[in-house]
């Protein structure tokens, strides 16, 4: 606080007035005119996005919003900076890792008193999604799309293999034993990618296996269900039936399954772009549900419109977050097929866009789903994940995953007790 | 060129003996060349492969094993990448800021630089000493604070805040320095005798001695200006003010990357630079040639 | 200052006084103020302020957006006892290390493109320039498809001879080495920059009254070349070290970007390290405490090299 206000006094005096909000004037807000900024980090998204604005400002010309584009890479960076410095977007995109902290730290404007005021409730969205933007009672942000895991599977490998398509009836066991089909080590050829990857792999067998990740202050990585479900993982990787974390951190999954070396891969619904682009890939692509493990189990997550806490445009930021939250704004986002919409029954856009794969396939898993596991330092902890586990995922037996979870347990539990 | 350096007669008028000596040693030649051309294979191959990658398809760049050329020369990709971003106007302000940034550093170092190198006065070293801590301070943590002058002087989104922090240099000054300290101090005591100001004296006299130094030190700001990258995405976010560098970054999306476009754009990007260094590096070339009375 | 009697005296210019009146202070030392002023207020306003009142800031407590309580020296305990600092730290100075190869090969091939009547020359230069505008992503992928570990040229290579090479950035064992090797490659370029204006700026008399003794292409360039080019291979050994010592593009873009690393803990870097605690953990306070520890590391050794400089670095 101190600092920041000798900041400005070593700035020029007359541009100290413009703090802030340097493009918004008193003027404009008494005539009821807004201008208000939208941050997001997709540029596949932008066409759709324009189309929601414009259906936006026939029902409110007098609020004009421009899109920020930040790339993902930099995008945490620039917001926490625009953040603390002022001048970030009115809205913008979060997302669940972060969420906590941003409301806990009162960045972002509460927006429950304002929903009930309208009628407004959030029932069309997935509700475990809804509650992953409310923070100590208070919603802070409402989802745009949402994504879950589903299994990509490569058609000639299966064909080849003789193996039937997976399916429903599919589980644990018979992946292991489809795995032995397929590996093929002259074409470097393997059954399923089991990277290190926390949304697509490690978070669906904890689940399936009954485990948990956070609960409050304490870690779910000495739990010996959680533990069970890495165990899906590595247990492949040292039968040689997976790619070990060295060689995926080389070539990721996805492109080794686009590239035709996996015959097997869990996937996000943003995948199926890449995989739908590529004909021939297109050809030899499907999706089906997860296989389960000692029950069906899934991660949900997805994005957020969220409002800056300092926007001089409250209202039309709200009234902008309000409308991202119809049917009319889910129809135009699945129709661009780039993303899955979290309105529900507005996903038939997204699925269309790609008839020959089977999308349903998420939207059947919503029910299976639990919601991304979060906590107010997720990103601290989740970087723990990767190099504390690491040492169980390259392929050397003698490292005990049970070892790295617990070690991870630990690491985790110090961070969670430190939590705010 | 003033009376105190003497033209480049000596070097021109012996080239005969230095070819001659170079001839003499063919084996050294071959040896030099081969030497060059594998330092320049290693150098050119990424270059080369972001022109073949512009040429892929997505599924060709990114394919799994790594495809090297692409199995149809596709140009569409150059003109499409003008529909993705406001390509022009961002090109333009990448060589605004480039230019600005290089002018202004190449000027302000060098007077600083001469100062540190040649003028005494109390506090000199420490002063170089402060300047030089500039450069042990890891640029991500200016980032806020920088960010935070901005907003107090209104400058986000405006081409002033791209070229601000850029336009002082600690390595630029040092640079020069390091070239001013080299130039026999006879050259200067014979101007000042002459009673030739130090601004003058700076700017006739020693200015051209170090033009080596001030071509390398314009390539290498102008190159940094416009590969800058983190600086332009923080404190702009409006498409039309941004540099090229961070437009093209807007390509790189969380789960895939339209590799051709942002290869085609690279490369786009890269030829108003690579006239520039062209241009430039004749000024390498000429060298100096004094002969100072030392030696 | 008694400018009368020495003007009335012109046709004795002392060498000894004129010198003086260089070095003195007075109106020289005004306009070396002057001189300096730009620059410095610059880089007052815009870095060194900014940094003084950052590292202020390593003695609280800070909130991930702002707000901040004294707690003393915490940060720098908790930097000190956390593994991750000490680790870093040995990798950073292993960065440095192997990072000071450029300069010998910068040197090197900065005299052969000077050497004269080489055929070519302008191209050669050219080429050697072309990273300059080399997209950092474009090297990013050559060289991560170098070292892939499945697929990779430096494996399929070395498999013609029956050696299987490793997953080189992936492997806790080599990915710094890995990294290291293209953080050489990725700086010849400036170095060479530097180095042929350095050479360029060698008197041809030199070099020609030592062809004159019967001096060969070898001795002119360890007698001349290298004591005259002296201080730019002074000024880019600093200039390394410090650039070394703040490694962090690379490393994130080599080791970093995609999905998880093994070797993510074996290459990482105290500046990556920072940036992990900064912007990722949003732990400013122990991240500042961090950059200001490596701060005094980075000065420590460029004081070491001024120090040194007296006994190998020749100014006229």
């Amino acid at each position: 606080m101190r600092r920041r206000a000798f900041l400005r006094a070593a700035a020029a005096a007359p541009a100290a007035a413009v703090l802030g909000c340097s493009s918004s004037s008193d003027d404009d807000r008494q005539h009821g005119h807004a201008s208000i900024s939208y941050g997001m980090w997709d540029q596949l998204q932008v066409p759709a996005m324009h189309e929601v604005i414009a259906a936006f400002r026939k029902e409110h010309p007098d609020i004009d919003v421009t899109i920020q584009l930040t790339p993902f890479s930099t995008y945490w960076t620039r917001l926490q900076t625009s953040i603390t410095g002022g001048g970030a977007a009115d809205v913008f995109w979060m997302n669940g890792p972060n969420i906590r902290r941003f409301s806990h730290y009162g960045t972002l404007l509460p927006i429950s008193d304002r929903l009930a005021a309208d009628g407004v409730d959030l029932a069309d969205h997935p509700d475990n999604l809804v509650d992953l933007y409310a923070y100590q009672g208070e919603q802070f942000g409402i989802p745009k799309d949402y994504d879950c895991i589903s299994l990509y599977y490569n058609t000639e490998l299966f064909d080849e293999a003789g193996v039937p398509y997976p399916d429903d009836t599919w589980t644990w066991e018979t992946v292991r034993e489809a795995c032995r089909e397929f590996r093929v080590p002259s074409r470097g050829q393997f059954g399923i990618s089991s990277a290190l990857d926390r949304q697509r792999n490690l978070y669906p067998a904890i689940f399936q296996n009954d485990g948990w990740v956070v609960d409050g202050r304490e870690s779910g990585f000495a739990d010996e269900r959680t533990i069970g479900g890495l165990e899906f993982w590595t247990d492949l990787i040292n039968a040689d039936l997976a790619p070990n974390a060295m060689a995926t951190a080389d070539t990721t999954g996805r492109s080794l399954f686009l590239g035709g070396k996996l015959a097997m891969y869990y996937g996000l619904p943003n995948d199926a772009v890449e995989a739908y682009d590529d004909e021939a890939v297109r050809e030899r692509t499907d999706i089906a549900v997860l296989p389960q493990g000692s029950s069906r189990g899934n991660v949900i997550h997805g994005l957020a419109n969220v409002i800056n806490a300092r926007t001089p445009f409250p209202d039309a930021a709200y009234e902008f977050v309000k409308f991202m939250a119809t049917r009319e704004v889910g129809e135009i986002q699945g129709a661009s097929g780039t993303i899955l919409p979290s309105f529900a029954g507005t996903e038939s856009g997204y699925v269309d866009s790609k008839p020959e794969f089977n999308l349903r396939a998420f939207i059947d898993q919503i029910p299976d789903c639990i919601a991304y596991p979060i906590s107010m330092d997720t990103n601290t902890w989740e970087n723990q994940q990767y190099t504390l586990l690491g040492d169980a995922w390259i392929g050397d037996p003698g490292r005990s995953v049970a070892d790295a979870s617990h070690a991870l347990a630990s690491a985790m539990n110090l961070v969670l007790e430190q939590e705010p | 060129m003033t009376s105190t350096t003497t033209p480049a007669s000596t070097a021109a008028a012996h080239p005969a003996r230095w070819r001659g000596s170079a001839r003499g040693t063919w084996a050294g030649s071959v040896i030099t060349h081969a030497v060059l051309i594998a330092g320049a294979v290693v150098m050119v191959f990424p270059f080369v492969w972001q022109v073949l990658t512009a040429f892929k398809t997505q599924a060709e760049a990114v394919a799994v094993p790594v495809q090297v050329f692409p199995s149809r020369w596709e140009w569409a990709v150059f003109t499409e990448i003008f529909d993705v971003l406001p390509f022009a106007e961002q090109l333009r302000t990448s060589a605004i800021v480039a230019l600005v940034r290089t002018v202004g550093q190449v000027l302000l170092c060098s007077l600083a630089a001469y100062a540190f190198a040649r003028l005494h006065f109390r506090g000199r070293e420490l002063l170089f000493a402060l300047f030089l801590s500039v450069l042990m301070v890891p640029g991500q943590l200016l980032i806020l604070p920088q960010y935070e002058l901005m907003v107090s002087f209104g400058l986000l989104n405006t081409i002033p805040a791209l070229i601000l922090p850029g336009l002082f240099s600690a390595f630029g000054t040092f640079l020069l320095r390091q070239f001013f300290l080299t130039i026999p101090a006879e050259l200067e005591e014979a101007a000042l005798i002459d009673g030739a100001s130090r601004l003058r004296i700076y700017w006739s006299v020693m200015l051209p001695l170090v033009r080596p130094a001030l071509a390398a030190l314009a390539v290498i700001t102008m190159m940094n200006s416009w590969n800058d990258l983190l600086w332009p995405l923080v404190v702009n976010t409006d498409p039309n003010v941004m540099p090229i560098s961070a437009g093209l970054t807007t390509l790189q999306g969380q789960f895939q990357t339209n590799y051709p476009a942002l290869m085609a754009g690279a490369l786009l990007a890269s030829l108003p630079m690579l006239l520039v260094f062209l241009v430039l590096q004749r000024q390498f070339v000429q060298g100096i040639a004094l002969t100072g009375s030392k030696g | 200052m008694a400018v009368p009697t020495t003007a009335s005296t012109p046709a004795t210019p002392a060498p000894a006084r004129r010198r003086r009146s260089i070095r003195s202070g007075g109106r020289a030392g005004l306009i070396g103020y002057l001189f300096i002023a730009p620059v410095g207020i610059g880089l007052l306003v815009l870095y060194i302020y900014p940094a003084v009142a950052t590292f202020a800031l390593s003695f609280t407590d800070w909130g991930p957006f702002g707000g901040n309580t004294f707690n003393g020296f915490a940060n720098y305990v908790a930097v000190f006892r956390n593994d991750l600092f000490w680790r870093s730290l040995g990798n950073t100075l292993l960065y440095m290390s192997i990072g000071l190869f450029v300069i010998p090969i910068a040197i090197v091939i900065a005299t052969l493109l000077n050497k004269p009547g080489l055929r070519g020359v302008g191209v050669y230069r050219t080429l050697y320039f072309i990273p300059f505008v080399t997209l950092p992503v474009a090297s990013g992928m050559v060289w991560k498809w170098l070292y892939n570990g499945d697929y990779g040229l430096i494996n399929a290579f070395l498999g013609n001879f029956g050696i299987s090479g490793t997953y080189w950035v992936a492997n806790p064992a080599t990915a710094l080495m890995a990294i290291g090797i293209v953080q050489v490659w990725s700086q010849i370029g400036y170095y060479l920059v530097i180095f042929i204006a350095g050479i360029k700026a060698i008197p041809q008399t030199y070099l020609e009254a030592a062809e004159l003794d019967g001096a060969g292409p070898l001795r002119r360039f360890f007698t001349v070349v290298l004591p005259l080019l002296s201080p730019s291979i002074f000024f880019c050994s600093v200039i390394n070290v410090i650039a070394t010592l703040q490694i962090f593009d690379l490393i994130y873009v080599m080791s970093q970007s995609s999905s998880a690393n093994p070797a993510f803990n074996s290459a990482q870097s105290i500046v990556t390290l920072f940036y992990q605690m900064a912007f990722v953990e949003n732990n400013k306070g122990n991240a500042t405490a961090l950059a200001f520890l490596l701060m005094l590391l980075i000065a420590a050794l460029t004081a070491v090299q001024f120090r040194l400089q007296k006994k190998w670095v020749f100014y006229d």
